[in-house]
């Protein structure tokens, strides 16, 4: 006989919640997009202050939950790549390694259920809002604790590392992760530059050179015409200068506007620039601009054009070399 | 049969006091033995046996046990001391002036003494010798805090599993015991609290579910617009429930259901909670639909499943 049973169990709700979490697991932890976002808010918060010391960055966090929660999620992104790679390499037969890491997910979504603020992680959608919200909540709650937080962003973590790995998206992380250790093929550009590397930086001087950069950059007295042609070799020579070169020679398809747009997009990014993608773009192609008279047509013929310049400029977290020119404009303050 | 019970759970006990005893002294003598025996085996197997012997699950006689048969002051005390375990192992709220006088002050309803406002109950956890009975007590109370929040308060319901386990107590392990007594109380404590301030903030039990739920847990500290929001949800879903005459349906809930919800998904709205109604599988969606069921048929019932005849709107 067993007479101690107990009527003591969560609700259906509950025990479906969590269900949830495990099933839908793929799409619930596949947050990207999240990191994107908290990374543009940074990028903003940065962007009105770009060299914040540390001890006003944190009182800042203190009242706006929101940076906050970017600060620390972003904190956490990544860290647990290496346990991650280091199931790759115990299991280097791929259907084993897929169900082994499901099955470390399923236990690692068992204890990030635990946690309070889990109850909302299924509200977060693809928009801005909805990340506000629950940042709120999470610093909003009295019952926890710098520990529970940061046990909640290393969770949240792993449970996106393994979810990456999973669905085999992992690649965009781990290229960099194995750059420390595979030797990479030296870039022809930088012992011998060939004759398409010349023309190409020489277009991009004069594009950079033209009247639009000073009608809308921020310092004309630090971005001069000097350092933008500094800027110009230097992005050559980097790693990313041979990508660069194949886009703008491209014999298919012309992509020098989009290049040009995607630099453009950098710089303002980094600062350099303080004025909306459409009407940058317009000036770029138009520099005479409103002073021509034009037809109908031909007005709504450049206002198709500059759009599509302002894409290409909007697109600026696309490219590879973003973190290297807003790492470079930092470190060239002005004319040595 | 007496022979048996003596080598299975009384061992050393001297029995033969028991004929004579006063009503207080058995009473005491009858607390000792219960804890010496919940100490023999881990999880309070030995009680287990012995009640067994008695009484069936459903607490009535095991007629086929021949003691039935016997009549002396001994078999008495058998029974008793069972009836006693008895309680203390279904989790059964008892008449806790037998576990020390004047702890209980509600004979007729025991349920109401295993309170954490009844301090000298507390005092008594903290510092009896009868641990085992200690942590069994203590279940007692969870289980009845149980009684009084499954159908009122889903959130409270969630957090008290979350946070104490439902899982049997070993008897035998010290540190389990003790750390189980202090989280029952500690959180009993802590849904007192926060339904005290809700109660502060003028809302009535319905209202604090709502906000409860809105929220999505507890504690919390009745952010205003989800405290606002709990009210204008309240009023909604009372002002559209059909007449107390109406006779209720599976069928005239979805008939119900449908409008509330949409009123409910532009307060939601309103304040900005962000809270996406159509997800059916959210924790929020979940309390709300069984509260508006519970509501809807004007009592409570087991085993609502909020998902069956969940209509998409």
């Amino acid at each position: 006989m067993d007479i101690r049973n107990s009527n003591s169990q969560p609700t259906l709700s509950s025990q479906r919640r969590y269900e949830r979490l495990q099933v839908d697991a793929d799409r619930l932890f596949d947050i990207g997009w999240l990191i994107e976002r908290l990374m543009h808010e940074l990028r903003q918060m940065l962007a009105t202050e770009p060299a914040p010391s540390p001890s006003r960055l944190f009182s800042g966090f203190r009242r706006n939950a929101e940076q906050r929660f970017a600060w620390e999620m972003l904190h956490a992104h990544t860290k647990s790549l290496s346990k991650v790679s280091d199931l790759q390499q115990i299991f280097p037969e791929r259907d084993q390694l897929i169900s082994k890491l499901q099955e470390e997910r399923e236990q690692q979504i068992d204890l990030f259920s635990q946690l309070m603020i889990s109850k909302r992680w299924d509200t977060l959608r693809d928009d801005d809002s909805t990340w506000r919200r629950f940042a709120h909540m999470m610093y909003n709650l009295s019952a926890t604790t710098p520990e529970m937080n940061e046990r909640f962003f290393a969770l949240v973590d792993y449970i996106y590392m393994l979810t990456l790995a999973i669905l085999g998206k992992e690649k965009q992380y781990f290229q960099e992760a194995d750059n420390d250790t595979t030797t990479v093929p030296l870039p022809p550009t930088s012992t011998a530059p060939n004759l398409d590397s010349i023309d190409v930086r020489a277009e991009l001087k004069l594009f950079l050179r033209e009247a639009w950069f000073d009608k809308f950059s921020t310092d004309r007295k630090r971005f001069t015409s000097e350092w933008r042609d500094r800027f110009v070799n230097a992005l050559i020579e980097s790693d990313y200068g041979e990508a660069i070169i194949v886009d703008f020679t491209n014999e298919t398809r012309d992509k020098r506007q989009i290049v040009k747009g995607a630099i453009v997009g950098c710089l303002k990014a980094a600062g350099v620039f303080a004025e909306s993608d459409l009407s940058m773009a317009r000036a770029i192609l138009y520099p005479q601009g409103s002073k021509q008279a034009v037809g109908h047509e031909e007005e709504a013929e450049r206002k198709k054009k500059s759009k599509t310049l302002s894409s290409y400029i909007g697109r600026e977290k696309k490219q590879k070399y973003y973190y290297w020119v807003l790492e470079w404009v930092e470190a060239h303050p002005s004319e040595d | 049969m007496h022979q048996l019970l003596k080598e299975q759970v009384f061992m050393d006990v001297d029995l033969s006091k028991v004929d004579g005893m006063s009503d207080e002294e058995r009473r005491q003598f009858t607390v000792k033995v219960a804890e010496e025996i919940l100490r023999q085996r881990h999880y309070g197997d030995s009680m287990d046996w012995y009640i067994g012997q008695f009484m069936h699950s459903d607490h009535s006689r095991r007629e086929e046990n021949p003691l039935y048969a016997e009549e002396s002051a001994l078999v008495d005390w058998y029974l008793e001391l069972a009836d006693f375990g008895f309680n203390l192992m279904t989790h059964a709220p008892f008449d806790l002036n037998y576990l020390e006088p004047g702890l209980g002050a509600h004979e007729d309803e025991p349920q109401k003494d295993f309170t954490t406002g009844n301090q000298r109950l507390v005092d008594w956890l903290r510092t009896t010798p009868h641990r085992c009975i200690a942590v069994l007590v203590a279940r007692i109370m969870l289980e009845a805090e149980y009684e009084r929040v499954v159908g009122h308060f889903d959130a409270v319901q969630d957090y008290y599993a979350e946070h104490c386990t439902s899982s049997l107590i070993d008897t035998l392990d010290e540190a389990e015991r003790e750390s189980y007594i202090k989280q029952v109380l500690e959180c009993i404590n802590a849904v007192a609290d926060h339904q005290q301030r809700g109660r502060d903030l003028g809302l009535n039990d319905e209202e604090m579910r709502v906000a409860d739920a809105l929220w999505g847990w507890m504690p919390h500290d009745y952010d205003e617009d989800y405290v606002a929001a709990a009210k204008e949800v309240c009023q909604a879903a009372e002002a559209s429930l059909p007449a107390p005459t109406v006779i209720r349906s599976r069928n005239g809930f979805a008939i119900y259901q449908k409008p509330v919800m949409q009123q409910l998904q532009e307060i939601v709205n309103h304040h900005d909670l962000n809270i996406d109604l159509t997800d059916r599988y959210n924790i929020t969606i979940g309390y709300i639909s069984e509260w508006l069921f519970a509501k809807y048929m004007g009592k409570e019932l087991d085993n609502y499943d909020p998902l069956d005849g969940y209509q998409e709107f």
